[in-house]
């Protein structure tokens, strides 16, 4: 095992040529840099399709009523309005399935005769322009009859409240148990018992672009639709299912995303588009204001109870969970996604009894999707508070609590499997290490203490997520007869640098210059299957995907090689690694040849059972491989005022085999950044059922002035060449929020259950403190 | 409609725009200039600034018939090796790079203003340009690196 501390400036990587005849919708990583600083880099929000006509949304001001009617007629007189979508108006069309999801078809293109939240689109109006679409919008009226709402998950399974889905009762959402061992046996055997109540608010992506869809009908009856996406096959096979059309007849293609975070997954405005466009027979526009954007996805809050029974060796020996998640109006990911949270809530320890159960419930709320460490934040945020409170109480230190208890390879997981691959020591040190937390990680920082009011700590928190389990990636690596190889696989490019990662993973296994390597856009018609963009799994499955393809073109330029053994010596295929005549000498085998291309395929699979867990219990072999991260800070708390100042951040981060660790890097300290947010800013609040904060100016996120004056990264480099290489994107984000309440406890011995950290938290939990 | 004249990126532009349409809708979608990008729509992101006459406005609060004879900028403008975009470049300073442009064009003014300033001066100019990918510590980098010796 290698450990990179990787703290000095990046490597200088300055544009390079644009290689010549270079196809238009590849891009290559090398002149990427280039177009992004003069302005040049496309993305979703630029693609503009000749002849499109603009929709605008008309949305639910209510957040749960009847819709008893939509009155369109004012708008249709505005002028160069070319027509109205209504919900009413598609049901009468039986060729479409208007409900859909990915386990429960509970949501309705457009409000169909009822509204779930404010903000759900309750018709669309199409128009020329974008002005003339958004005047005709102000003039659609609705007729809705208000119900009484409920925006609380917990309120929301209490009997009376009001039901969202007659079909599920209890506003239910998915329920699981997770069982191992007997829990409430040997917490009641238990030296040490702790129970702590820790809840997380629904929080927005906001991705700095907004969420953008173009949809076009061909004479064929086939649907084209260029989107926002972060995965383009579970967009067409929604999309296809929506439409009653068989899925070769719906192409989805993405573009390049200004940031994603899991709020670009699914079903979002593509129906929308897709059937305004086959409404007004020309192809139209969706591009998302951001009050719109607020109200289009957001993270699951939740309220997670965490009980921890310790012996007298200071080991875990018990942990019952209860999470009740908040779903919003719809299911969405939400049945698959609480489970996946369970299974991560006891944390990367070795505790032979756990007990979890989970919950999730409807809500008039924005609906939920997977939030940068999908269902993660949540529950890191209550196991890892949970381990500093229940070391205070056993008079450990935290860091030193954690040390007994963390995963190393050989020992059992929660889900009864056994863990390899495992690197929290290294993590953990590394973490406490960098702001000097923990008795025995050296001294603290030297230098001058803050003045009363202000109070210095440290504090430390770790997260273990699962991946994607079952999945599955495919990629096809092509040779032209020009020379050039392209990668084809449906990676969604959003600022992770998907693309310059699989470039630099084929041209290593080829044995040329990444830069000579294009990377073609997700697209249905001409990239592979993936099963999504997201749970850190792209650089894992999909580069293991496109290694594999490229050493099936390898094996094939061999035996053509073979068959034309009169080409002179020198002119066959080289050897991997052979430097850049690689592609010329090729080029000159498929000219000798007569062939215009060639290519390799390749794929990832889960291996057979990964992912099928027992219904009952949730054991089994819940992950192809676990993502492992540590964060440290140091923080400084002004306790007249509730102030928190983060002064050091220190990101950990388990890598595999390291792509580049410049990126990797900047994934672990941007992953820091964006999760300050949910630790001290962001909150997706409701009052009276309306959305409190829909614009970047009432939700706070990180600026400039938030960062830690003081931030680095440690990731750990398996020197294994052939090691899986780990996604590391959402490593650090989870760990943030936990470490920085342990920090303001260690400084000031007040606890805050409740994010995000504000001020008037700070001050209540410290009065708290000392009335007790 | 009101017909205006543009100093745009050193062309003179003319053409018809409502007079109630803000720059940003001018620039993009009559002029094509990509480069300048919407976010938050109130003025507060920084996504969307453009230099008028070297200083940074944001182009959605600003109606285009009120730009007059100022010069506009915007990051199209940029060849990749000027100092600016060259050391956002060297540091990696960008993930999705959507914020980019506005950074670059904060950047460049408060540097043309005063060439002198220093890092942490720097810093707080470009607080109102926010970043979700959270590139910060990298732009930071960038920031050293341009005012060295400051």
């Amino acid at each position: 095992m290698t450990e990179a501390a990787i703290t000095g400036p990046a490597a200088a990587g300055g544009p390079a040529a644009v290689p010549p005849g270079a196809p238009p919708e590849v891009r290559l990583t090398t002149r990427d840099s280039a177009a992004r600083v003069t302005g040049r880099f496309r993305f979703a929000v630029d693609r503009y399709v000749t002849g499109t006509a603009h929709a605008v949304a008309v949305r639910s001001a209510v957040p749960h009523g009847e819709l008893a009617g939509i009155r369109t007629s004012d708008a249709e007189q505005v002028p160069g309005v070319l027509g109205v979508l209504t919900g009413q108006s598609l049901a009468r069309d039986p060729s479409l399935h208007l409900y859909h999801g990915e386990s429960r078809a509970d949501q309705p293109v457009l409000a169909i005769d009822r509204v779930r939240y404010v903000g759900e689109p309750v018709a669309v109006v199409v128009a020329e322009t974008r002005v003339a679409a958004e005047e005709a919008a102000s003039r659609v009226v609705t007729d809705v009859t208000s119900w009484p709402a409920v925006t609380d998950a917990g309120e929301a399974g209490l009997p009376g409240a009001p039901q969202l889905h007659e079909q599920w009762p209890g506003n239910e959402c998915g329920r699981w148990t997770l069982r191992h061992g007997d829990a409430e046996r040997a917490l009641a055997a238990a030296a040490y018992r702790h129970t702590g109540v820790y809840r997380s608010p629904s929080a927005s992506h906001a991705a700095m672009e907004p969420h953008c869809a173009t949809a076009a009908w061909l004479p064929d009856g086939s649907v084209e639709v260029w989107s926002a996406t972060q995965s383009v096959y579970p967009v067409r096979n929604r999309l296809a299912g929506v439409l009653g059309l068989p899925r070769e007849k719906v192409r989805v293609r993405a573009d390049n995303l200004g940031g994603a975070f899991g709020g670009k997954l699914d079903l979002r405005l593509e129906a929308l588009v897709a059937l305004a466009a086959r409404m007004t027979g020309r192809p139209v526009r969706m591009e998302l204001r951001r009050d719109e954007v607020f109200v289009t996805a957001a993270k699951h809050a939740a309220t997670v109870t965490v009980t921890t029974g310790v012996d007298r060796g200071g080991l875990i020996v018990a942990r019952i969970i209860d999470i009740v998640w908040n779903a919003g109006a719809y299911a969405i990911t939400t049945p698959r996604g609480s489970r996946t949270g369970l299974i991560r809530s006891p944390g990367p320890y070795r505790i032979p009894h756990v007990l979890g159960h989970s919950v999730a419930r409807y809500t008039n709320t924005v609906p939920t999707g997977p939030f940068r460490g999908a269902m993660s934040g949540q529950i890191c945020w209550a196991h890892e508070s949970a381990m500093d409170e229940v070391a205070a109480g056993i008079g450990l230190d935290p860091v030193e609590f954690r040390r007994r208890n963390i995963l190393r390879a050989g020992d059992v997981y929660a889900t009864g499997e056994a863990m390899a691959d495992m690197h929290y020591d290294e993590l953990l040190a590394a973490a406490a290490a960098a702001v000097g937390a923990g008795a025995r990680d050296g001294a603290r920082p030297a230098g001058d203490g803050p003045r009363p009011p202000r109070r210095r700590g440290r504090g430390v928190a770790l997260v273990m997520k699962t991946t994607r389990t079952p999945s599955r990636s495919e990629a096809i690596v092509t040779l032209g007869a020009d020379g050039q190889v392209t990668v084809r696989a449906s990676a969604g490019e959003m600022g992770q640098g998907a693309a310059a990662s699989l470039a630099e993973l084929a041209g290593r296994r080829l044995g040329i210059e990444a830069g000579r390597v294009a990377v073609s856009v997700a697209d249905t018609a001409t990239t592979p299957f993936d099963t999504t963009s997201s749970s850190s799994r792209t650089t894992f499955a999909i580069g293991t995907s496109v290694e594999r393809a490229c050493k099936d073109l390898l094996a094939r330029l061999a035996g053509i090689a073979d068959r034309y053994p009169e080409l002179p010596p020198g002119e066959g295929p080289p050897e991997p690694a052979a430097g850049a005549d690689a592609c010329l000498a090729w080029k000159r085998l498929l000219a000798a040849a007569g062939i215009d291309s060639v290519s390799g395929h390749g794929g990832y699979a889960s291996p057979p059972g990964a992912g099928k867990l027992d219904p009952d219990t949730l054991q089994g072999a819940a992950s192809d491989h676990w993502h492992q991260g540590a964060v440290g800070v140091e923080v400084e708390v002004d306790t007249e005022t509730g102030k928190v100042e983060v002064l050091r951040a220190h990101g950990a981060s388990y890598g595999g085999r390291v792509v580049d660790p410049v990126r990797v890097r900047k994934q672990t300290t941007g992953g820091m950044v964006f999760g300050l947010g949910q630790a001290l800013m962001e909150d997706l609040c409701y009052d009276a059922g309306q959305p409190a904060a829909t614009t970047l100016s009432d939700y706070q996120i990180p600026s400039f002035l938030d960062v830690p004056p003081v931030i680095g990264a440690t990731i750990l480099a398996s020197p294994d060449p052939e090691a899986e290489p780990h996604g590391v994107g959402e490593n650090t984000v989870p760990p943030m929020a936990p470490a920085v309440a342990n920090a303001i406890f260690d400084a000031t011995g007040a606890r805050v259950r409740d994010l995000p950290i504000t001020p008037e938290r700070v001050l209540r939990a410290l009065r708290a403190g000392r009335a007790s | 409609m009101t017909e205006v004249k543009l100093r745009v990126n050193q062309a003179t532009v003319a053409c018809d725009v409502p007079d109630d349409e803000v720059l940003l809708d001018t620039l993009r979608d009559r002029l094509d200039l990509r480069s300048v990008r919407y976010c938050c729509g109130i003025g507060v992101c920084g996504t969307c600034t453009v230099q008028l006459d070297g200083r940074p406005v944001s182009s959605c609060l600003l109606l285009t018939v009120m730009v007059g004879d100022r010069a506009v900028r915007t990051a199209e403008s940029f060849e990749a090796g000027d100092p600016v975009p060259a050391a956002f470049v060297g540091c990696g300073a960008y993930q999705c790079s959507y914020c980019l442009p506005g950074m670059l064009l904060t950047a460049e003014a408060a540097l043309a203003d005063n060439p002198d300033m220093s890092a942490a001066e720097l810093r707080d100019v470009l607080a109102g340009n926010l970043c979700r990918c959270g590139s910060y510590p990298q732009v930071m980098e960038a920031v050293s690196r341009l005012t060295e010796g400051h």
